[in-house]
């Protein structure tokens, strides 16, 4: 793999950035309510819309307001919010790093009890704890995460208050942030009762974003290492000793996870999807939380920018599954 | 001469739904030291089961209703009910399979695999069995063994993954080789260069082989003696010599028929008689029928 | 096992798979509920009592017999309202459903039966579609279309029709190889004629499986669209309304938040269990 496959697939992402962009653009301008008139009340004269219509620049034609637009995400520039009157990118810039670290928890979350889960399943192929693993996998599968999150909520947050269910962490630590990976922050500044805060904060939307994920991602790969386990090369490991653990770990696993990342590659992008639910459900001081206002407010340049950065992060989680597949298949690697 | 394999009176049966498909029925099979046997018969005739029994790789749902399988150079018995198999006695029996392109493991370089293989049977640094491995390489004809190492499967042709297949089946010293139709898969002019390593390889260590083939040239070529299998019974059985000279069977009889010359490989069996094809199917159940009462 | 007896006809095999029979004794009780609400329902689901809001359920201390399950914030009667959300979710369900099958059955059946330019536009489409994130999405088109039970149906149909279009248009081209089709051809019957009277019912059993699961799809989507508040009024009563209650009064009430929840999970768990089941009796082998 060379970095010009890594610049080709990021040039390839420009027409997808390109397009949602667009659409938003012109999905938004076409809606009924005024943005304006929403921000200043009934109090306002004609002469205050008009004005703050024109410094919004809302009084030109959809075509110029795009074109401006374009130009002004060019040189990084994402206009102003309208509801909280604020750059829309030093905004973006302050609450993604929550979802990000959010994100990343939850996908690892995923993707370790996933591994477990198959391997556990296959290794007990035909026998109870398979079945019950199915089950549990099937239960899962069919609650969204948005229900899970409300459920956790119930369970270990009211009926067993063990955990907390609202923010990021105990607004009695104060932690003044550079970059707002409070996690990352926190533990490199020594800060270790802020990382125990963030984190005990973290666990009921991270595993309620993880489990959906989580569940398909097992069921995707347990059939694909049942799959593997049928395979000529298999056999042949058996003729020669080896323990069905180490078959499975050792030979199948590597083999099984290409299909299978490939397979459910969308899924972690409906996890960040997720976020957008999730994090409102626990208070959650992310971009999607923001989201959700923004939509709400009627905030155009707001949203158009957090579409933006949605898009941009599922390009990037699609391009990281792509190399992941690369990585593990070497005959990938020189196509 | 010693005794490597002793098969007697082996039945093993399919599970399939509540039903028990009979595979096998009734084989009896002695191979001593330094025998190549060729096993001969056409597809669904139960060889690659019968292989399977005597590796002890059986698929979940077969098993054995009667009879047994010996097997010196393991140590093993192979029985209905239970087996005794212990992995260290996996070393003296291996197996030459039929696919090369999915018989190796796709995403491990042929150096890795082939040292996982060793570091079985041998304890020793890293170095020496990187060099073992590619001794066994050459031992196979492979022209840039260091090379080959470093390479995954994909890198390499049906003939060089063959060769490799079966360096790993030699690498172990094993008493007896299974060899599940080695050369089906491969081009033609390869088939013949593979046949030749085979018996090389066979002769300088005295192997004990099981042969199992669709091709009576090959067999006529490499083989001391021969079993004709149909529905998952022997036939005949005897010496290459005697029973290419005077068939006692009429399946055999069709089949040596069929060949236009021994020296020619073939793809598939020649067609047989239609007639004498179900007439044998006929024989096969009734046998089950008089095994059920 | 139902599963070895193909040659029962299917409604029996249905009502001996357990899962099915789940699926549709959940189904049973949410048609019940919606279709006789105003006369199970013991009170005016809008009717405001501020002097007995946040009762508990009846049989804890403090609770009133009146008040089964106990009021909300407002006190108005959360069974009934519990009952009413099940009549806005069913609706909701079987529309949405209904029409986001319609759209994505006839363009899947074109792009399997036609291939070629057609399928390459309609594929092309749901590629394009799917790769949109299903949440944000809903919610900008329902902050387009404005809110209301309407904007949540057509926001469901505008981005689920691609559920049904893919495994459709894959399924039209496998009995398309049939031999039925064959022989229609030879007699000269025309091409849409085949397409939607020899093909199309073979394609029911699987679109019935779609229809149970997208219902479940469905109410969720509803749920999350109310508790956002971009569904219908806030004191309408919706599963989701009572969610967007609950989450606020967490603490002081959380019975308000779990029955709602409850009856949510239920159901989606309900219809996943009947369309698996469903599957499972029509197909054994797809089984994971
Ligand atoms: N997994 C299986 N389940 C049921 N029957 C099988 C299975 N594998 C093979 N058989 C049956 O066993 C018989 C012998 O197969 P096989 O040993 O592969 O034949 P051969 O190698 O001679 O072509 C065949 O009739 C086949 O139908
Ligand atoms: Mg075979």
């Amino acid at each position: 793999m060379s970095h010009w496959y890594l610049i080709n697939r990021l040039l390839l992402a420009l027409p997808t950035l390109l397009g949602a962009v667009t659409i938003t653009f012109v999905l938004l301008r076409v809606v009924p309510g005024d943005p304006i008139a929403m921000m200043t009340g009934p109090g306002a004269t004609e002469a205050d819309i008009a004005q703050l219509r024109a410094h919004y620049g809302l009084d030109q034609s959809i075509v110029d307001q795009f074109i401006i637009y374009l130009g002004q995400l060019f040189t990084g520039d994402f206009g102003t919010s309208i509801s909280l009157r604020q750059d829309v990118g030093e905004l973006i810039a302050g609450r993604l790093p929550v979802t990000v670290e959010l994100v990343v928890i939850a996908m690892c979350i995923a993707v370790g009890f996933a591994l477990i889960l198959a391997l556990k399943g296959v290794y007990w192929r035909d026998r109870w704890p398979e079945r019950l693993i199915d089950s549990f996998i099937g239960v899962i599968v069919a609650i969204p995460d948005f229900l899970w999150a409300l459920s956790l909520i119930l369970i270990l947050g009211v009926a067993i208050p063990v955990m907390p269910i609202f923010g990021r962490m105990d607004l009695t630590i104060s932690f003044d942030s550079w970059t707002n990976f409070y996690l990352i922050e926190s533990l490199l500044r020594g800060r270790f009762e802020v990382t125990r805060s963030v984190l005990y904060h973290m666990v009921l939307p991270a595993v309620s974003l993880a489990l959906p994920l989580m569940a398909i991602t097992a069921r995707v790969l347990k059939s694909c290492l049942n799959a593997e386990m049928n395979r000529e090369y298999i056999t042949l490991a058996r003729t020669r000793g080896f323990g069905r653990l180490r078959i499975i770990y050792r030979e199948a696993l590597r083999n099984a996870l290409v299909p299978a990342t490939a397979l459910s590659g969308v899924q972690f992008t409906f996890l960040i999807g997720g976020t957008v639910l999730v994090e409102r459900i626990f208070g959650y001081p992310g971009i999607g939380n923001m989201a959700i206002d923004a939509v709400i407010n009627r905030d155009l340049p707001l949203i158009q920018g957090l579409v933006l950065t949605f898009a941009v992060l599922f390009i990037l989680v699609n391009l990281f599954i792509d190399i992941c597949i690369t990585l593990i298949d070497p005959r990938l690697r020189y196509a | 001469m010693t005794k490597i394999l002793a098969v007697r009176d082996l039945h093993l049966a399919m599970r399939t739904g509540e039903k028990l498909v009979p595979v096998l029925r009734g084989i009896n099979l002695n191979l001593p030291q330094g025998e190549v046997h060729g096993l001969v018969g056409e597809s669904g005739a139960g060889k690659t089961m019968l292989g399977r029994v005597i590796l002890d790789i059986l698929p979940p749902n077969a098993v054995v209703t009667a009879g047994h399988v010996d097997c010196a150079t393991t140590g093993s018995q192979i029985k209905s009910g239970g087996r005794i198999f212990s992995n260290r006695g996996r070393s003296g029996i291996s197996l030459i399979p039929q696919d090369p392109m999915t018989s190796l493991n796709p995403v491990k370089k042929i150096g890795k695999q082939m040292v996982e293989i060793l570091q079985l049977a041998h304890t020793g640094p890293p170095r020496a069995l990187q060099e073992r491995a590619e001794a066994l390489l050459a031992e196979v004809r492979i022209k840039k063994p260091k090379e080959v190492l470093k390479q995954y499967p994909h890198h390499l042709s049906g003939g060089m993954r063959q060769r490799v297949l079966i360096a790993m089946a030699f690498s172990s010293e094993p008493g007896i080789i299974i060899a599940d139709e080695p050369t089906t898969a491969l081009d033609v002019s390869v088939q013949r260069r593979v046949l030749r390593l085979i018996r090389d390889l066979q002769k300088e260590r005295n192997t004990t082989i099981l042969f199992i083939t669709h091709d009576l040239g090959v067999v006529a070529k490499l083989c001391d003696k021969v079993s004709l299998m149909h529905s998952g019974m022997i036939l005949e059985q005897g010496l290459v010599s005697e029973v290419f000279h005077s068939p006692s069977h009429p399946y055999t009889r069709s089949l040596l028929n069929a060949i236009p010359r021994y020296d020619q490989p073939r793809e598939k069996l020649a067609p047989v008689a239609e007639d004498l094809q179900s007439q044998l199917i006929d024989e096969a159940r009734k046998y089950d029928q008089q095994r059920q009462v | 096992m139902p599963d070895g007896r193909p040659d029962l006809p299917l409604t029996y095999r249905i009502l001996h798979e357990p899962r099915a029979v789940f699926g549709l004794i959940v189904l049973a009780l949410m048609l019940l509920a919606a279709v006789f609400a105003p006369w199970l329902s013991p009170h005016d689901p809008l009717e405001q009592d501020l002097l007995s809001s946040f009762l508990p359920p009846s049989w804890q201390a403090n609770g009133d017999p009146f008040f089964l399950l106990g009021t909300d914030n407002l006190g108005r009667d959360i069974v009934s309202r519990l009952i009413y959300g099940a009549r806005t979710a069913l609706i909701v369900a079987l529309v949405a459903a209904a029409l986001a099958a319609l759209l994505g059955t006839v363009l899947g059946m074109l792009a399997g039966f036609y291939g070629g330019k057609t399928d390459m536009l309609i594929s092309r489409a749901v590629d394009i579609w799917m790769s949109f994130p299903a949440v944000l999405l809903s919610i900008v088109l329902v902050a387009v279309i404005g809110a209301g039970l309407h904007a949540v149906i057509i926001a469901i149909v505008i981005i689920d029709w691609t559920r049904f279009c893919r495994v459709i248009r894959a399924e039209t081209m496998v009995q398309k190889e049939r031999d039925y089709v064959a022989s229609a051809v030879t007699i000269g019957l025309p091409r849409v004629r085949i397409l939607f009277q020899e093909i199309f019912p073979n394609l029911i059993p699987l679109l019935i499986v779609l229809l149970t699961l997208e219902m479940g799809i469905a109410i969720v989507v509803e749920t999350i669209l109310s508790f956002v508040g971009l569904s219908v009024a806030s004191d309408t009563p919706t599963w989701g309304n009572l969610i967007q209650e609950g989450r606020q009064y967490i603490h002081q009430v959380p019975w308000l938040l779990g029955l709602p929840v409850a009856c949510v999970v239920l159901t989606v768990l309900g219809l996943n269990a009947l369309g698996d089941g469903i599957k499972e009796v029509i197909d054994p082998e797809t089984r994971q």
